[in-house]
């Protein structure tokens, strides 16, 4: 089978970018998306919240408000879709080997592929809590999609762990449905996610929350039946005598999101480490010519406003990869991360005949900061200064590309994206690194 | 009330019983298993190292020696026919100083005496080309090329699985309490639920002496649980050893190993600490903080944080050091398999053909049985997805359109595999049932996004609701009610 562009993945990043590559004159039969699920919208169709939509409707929605919203438009166009169907791998000359109950074991050559196959969650294992191994013991990400999708209660009295935007959206949901959230622990000293969702989900519910505090241990043979929690010091261990056995019925967890991109491991394109993503250029082109990617694949977003974002770029990347306009680059310029600087995406810059005006870099900073100032330096000249002031590691920085920076990029070989503290600064170093 | 009889009722469906279970099923002899766990595997069985020890580590002349070497030199054959994953990726002991090279030479020569074949002292030159991420102070190596790898609760699976497509009968859940004899049949009771066998293969594992205690027989030993805790790191993390590397040993046992599992995973651990309680498979902080830092001594730049899971098993360590295979000093025909520790793995297809001479000595008749099946099921091994190749992929899609929807993305299993789990000759009925069978929910994800698919499927098939799908025992509902 042959495609013209394949899409893997239909949460907003995949949806999005196959309604604007229409858009752009593409037509809607040479676009396939693949879903694993058996709905479209991925994990749209589990944030029944508000707060989606604003940069691509205009107006604040719920997930499965958008979700519904991107179907209809894929359905009217005509665009097809394969659900339940899961692809196991892609190559080098983007052939995607598919199982799906449509069309079997099967292989589809692509011209173009987007990938767009969203993050999953981290763990329990990595955070190595002792005690037996029970019954009634989630990912927050799980208990979203069982209690609004399945419409089932996982527990009635929950222990939550975890303090992002998630576990509260989830700590809010359990306590709406008529469960018990006894406490959110939080081994960091500050709430980890937007003091937004912390007033909306715990402080209007009256969920306490208990910051430097771990769960050291699970109790329970079957069902879990009581958590021990605890203090924890700055480096995130627990203070010996601080125990504390709580009783519940569930435990909850949330230790954070990676890119998911196990199905690229042949195909030979390069991942950065620090966003577990693929390495791309301002245009969101891997270092495979035609792969393209956006949404959590390429990096975990605070806002779904920078995937759509994302995938309006990809998708009027792929008519110029059609046009033929990015063969081969003038010119290549590494972005570098300088002092406080987490990541940045792209980690690139290819120079072809378009101009590099109103490219974006996205970064962020390795920590929580209340002044800070943020300077590019191209070849060792400071070219771009600007005052950021208050900044977390949970934010997305943005850096636009004007006319001017852009001439004095073209020739260049290499930029650094560099942080630095005006004053009062409050530097925790790495430690927002588990946030990634 | 009726009991059904049986030549041979065997007790404990571990690694022990299950292979003495696969020995009998040859023969036309009627054969029941009994199990207090709901599952085959439930124990010791399901969590250790899952390593296939050559045979140097236990003292010449032990009937540990003489079955490790035995079992290790069977097994491959057992995997091969059975369809489950092994491979013989041999093992290293590592050594840093001239003690510990001293000691690598006794080993060395207690396993020649064993019998165990193509032993060698090797330098760190080759031990770093062999292991290029090995502490580069590790001076020397005892290389043991026969040594192995296993699944262990799949191979009692597959070892159970053909006894149950060969007419041996399982009971699960059945937690014998009380044994009589009559002179002729032992009847082995849990509560109203009782069956009886003329001969009784007592392999409960940690719960040996307890059962000889019901026939009034005390062990001349006792039987110590020892808890070993792991951690499980991510596929991703393979290249950090491809063979199971050991350390010399001290007096506080063989130590932390590395080591790869069929799966391609990195398995870490154990330790070994005494718990008042058999059932005590609990991790701990201390604990995986030890590990951690034995694992460091072998591989300095082991990435821990890849650790997807962690867990514990219990052994069944005797006081006396050596295993204990016999009949009963005081009844006849009740046969002991007791004291199975480390190596009880490598050693279990040896035990099987052990204990059945021990049965044949006793009297048990053995005729072969002429309609015998050498797989597990009647049509075969039944590969999984991720096991076939392309044209049997093809052809399982063709045959049942569940083949062609993943459930557990990390380990590509299908709703065919699940489904096909559920109705094998011994079914899974719990997720972890599931899970161990197929691998769904054991990669990296653990089980967040298809353990609530697999509990529908479940359902599904039972005819139950949801609410009433389990983890894995009696009260470990995954979800507690419906609210839409």
């Amino acid at each position: 089978m042959k495609k013209k562009i394949v899409i893997i993945g239909s949460g907003p990043a995949g949806l999005i970018c196959a309604l604007c590559c229409c858009q752009n004159g593409i037509e809607p039969s040479d676009i396939l998306i693949i879903e694993r699920d058996s709905e479209i919208g991925g994990t749209l169709n589990q944030c029944i919240h508000s707060g989606f939509g604003k940069s691509y409707l205009d107006e604040v929605i719920t997930g499965t408000e958008l979700a519904s919203i991107l179907s209809d438009g894929i359905r009217q166009l005509g665009i097809e879709c394969v659900t339940n169907s899961t692809v196991l791998s892609v190559d080098k000359s983007k052939r995607i080997r598919l199982v799906s109950p449509t069309y079997g074991y099967c292989t589809i050559k692509a011209e173009a592929i987007v990938l767009a196959m969203g993050c999953r969650e981290k763990t329990k294992g990595a955070l190595q809590i002792g005690g037996t191994r029970p019954a009634g013991v989630f990912s927050a990400g799980a208990v979203q999609r069982i209690v609004n999708i399945k419409g089932y209660m996982p527990g009635k009295k929950t222990v939550v762990l975890g303090s992002g935007d998630l576990a509260m959206i989830v700590a809010r949901r359990l306590t709406i449905e008529g469960g018990r959230v006894i406490c959110v622990c939080e081994p960091k000293e500050y709430v980890e996610g937007s003091d937004e969702k912390y007033k909306e989900c715990l402080q209007d519910f009256g969920i306490p929350l208990y910051c430097s505090h771990t769960v050291t241990k699970i109790f329970g043979k079957e069902r879990i039946e009581a958590v021990e929690i605890a203090h924890v010091d700055k480096r995130g261990k627990a203070i010996k005598g601080t125990a504390k056995k709580i009783k519940c019925d569930s435990f909850v967890y949330q230790c954070g999101l990676v890119p998911e991109n196990e199905i690229i491991k042949e195909t030979g394109i390069r991942l950065d480490t620090r966003t577990r993503g693929a390495y791309v250029n301002q245009y969101f082109e891997t270092n495979v010519k035609g792969v393209f990617t956006c949404g959590n694949a390429v990096r975990i977003h605070d806002l779904v406003d920078y995937i759509v974002e994302e995938a309006l770029i990809v998708a009027s990347s792929i008519c110029k990869y059609f046009n033929k306009e990015m063969e081969k680059p003038k010119n290549v310029i590494r972005i570098k991360n300088g002092d406080r600087v987490l990541y940045s995406v792209p980690q690139h810059l290819d120079v072809y005949d378009e101009s590099l005006e109103g490219s974006v870099i996205y970064f962020r900073v390795n920590g929580r900061y209340d002044n800070l100032l943020i300077t590019l330096k191209c070849d060792g000249k400071e070219i771009y200064t600007r005052e950021k002031g208050k900044m977390s590691y949970l934010e997305t920085g943005k850096i636009l590309i004007t006319q001017d920076l852009a001439k004095e990029l073209e020739k260049a070989k290499e930029i650094v994206i560099c942080a630095s503290e005006k004053k009062n600064g409050n530097d925790i170093d790495n430690y927002g690194k588990n946030n990634e | 009330m009726s009991i059904t009889s049986y030549d041979v009722v065997i007790i404990g469906a571990g690694i022990s019983g299950a292979m003495v279970a696969y020995q009998l099923a040859k023969y036309d002899v009627r054969v029941a298993v009994v199990e207090a766990g709901i599952d085959v595997a439930s124990s010791s069985t399901r969590a250790n190292s899952a390593i296939v020890h050559a045979g140097y580590d236990a003292k010449e002349g032990t009937l540990k020696a003489k079955l490790n070497v035995r079992g290790c030199e069977m097994m491959e054959e057992i995997a091969k026919q059975l369809g489950v994953h092994y491979s013989r990726c041999g093992s290293l002991v590592i050594g840093f100083t001239e003690q510990d090279l001293k000691h690598l030479k006794l080993l060395m020569a207690r396993g020649e005496v064993n019998g165990v074949p193509n032993l060698e002292i090797i330098d760190g030159k080759r031990l770093h080309e062999m292991e290029p991420r090995v502490s580069p102070d590790a001076k020397y190596a005892l290389w043991a090329p026969s040594a192995g790898i296993v699944c262990p609760y799949d191979l009692a699976y597959a070892l159970c699985e053909n006894a149950a497509t060969n007419g041996t009968d399982f009971y699960f859940e059945f937690k014998a309490s009380k044994i009589d004899y009559d002179g002729e049949y032992y009847t082995v009771m849990d509560g109203k639920k009782r069956v009886r066998g003329k001969y009784i293969v007592n392999a409960a594992g940690l719960f040996v002496d307890e059962i000889a205690g019901m026939v009034g027989e005390k062990l001349p030993f006792d039987i110590i649980p020892r808890r070993g805790e792991y951690m499980l790191l991510d596929k991703a993390e393979r290249k950090t050893a491809s063979h199971t590397i050991f350390v010399t040993p001290s007096e506080k046992g063989k130590g932390i190993l590395i080591s790869p599992t069929v799966d391609g995973n990195i398995i870490v651990g154990p330790n070994a600490n005494i718990v008042e309680s058999k059932m005590d498979t609990s991790v701990t902080e201390e604990g995986l903080e030890e590990i951690a830092e034995g694992a460091k001594i072998i591989v300095p730049s082991i990435n821990l944080d890849a650790t997807i899971t962690t867990f514990a098993g219990v052994r069944a360590t005797p006081t006396n050091g050596d295993f204990y295979i016999q009949e009963s000093n005081k009844f006849k025909n009740f046969i002991h398999v007791a004291g199975i520790e480390s190596p009880g793995l490598a050693s279990s297809p040896a035990i099987g053909e052990y204990v059945l001479d021990i049965l044949k000595n006793c009297g048990l008749e053995l005729r072969e049985n002429e309609e015998y099946i050498p797989t597990r099921t009647k049509d075969g091994n039944c590969k999984l997805f991720y096991e076939m190749d392309e044209k049997e992929r093809v052809e399982a899609i063709k045959q049942d359109q569940r083949y062609a929807k993943v459930v557990c993305r990390c380990e590509m299993v299908t709703e065919g595999d699940i489904v096909n789990a559920i109705r094998r000759p011994i079914p899974a009925h719990t997720i972890d049932m599931v899970k161990r069978r197929t691998r769904a929910g054991m990669g990296r994800c653990q089980g967040n996004y298809c353990r609530a698919r697999i509990a529908e499927l479940i359902a599904d098939e039972y005819n139950i609701q949801l609410t009433e799908v389990k983890k894995f025992a009696s009260n470990s509902n995954l979800l507690l009610r419906k609210t839409k």
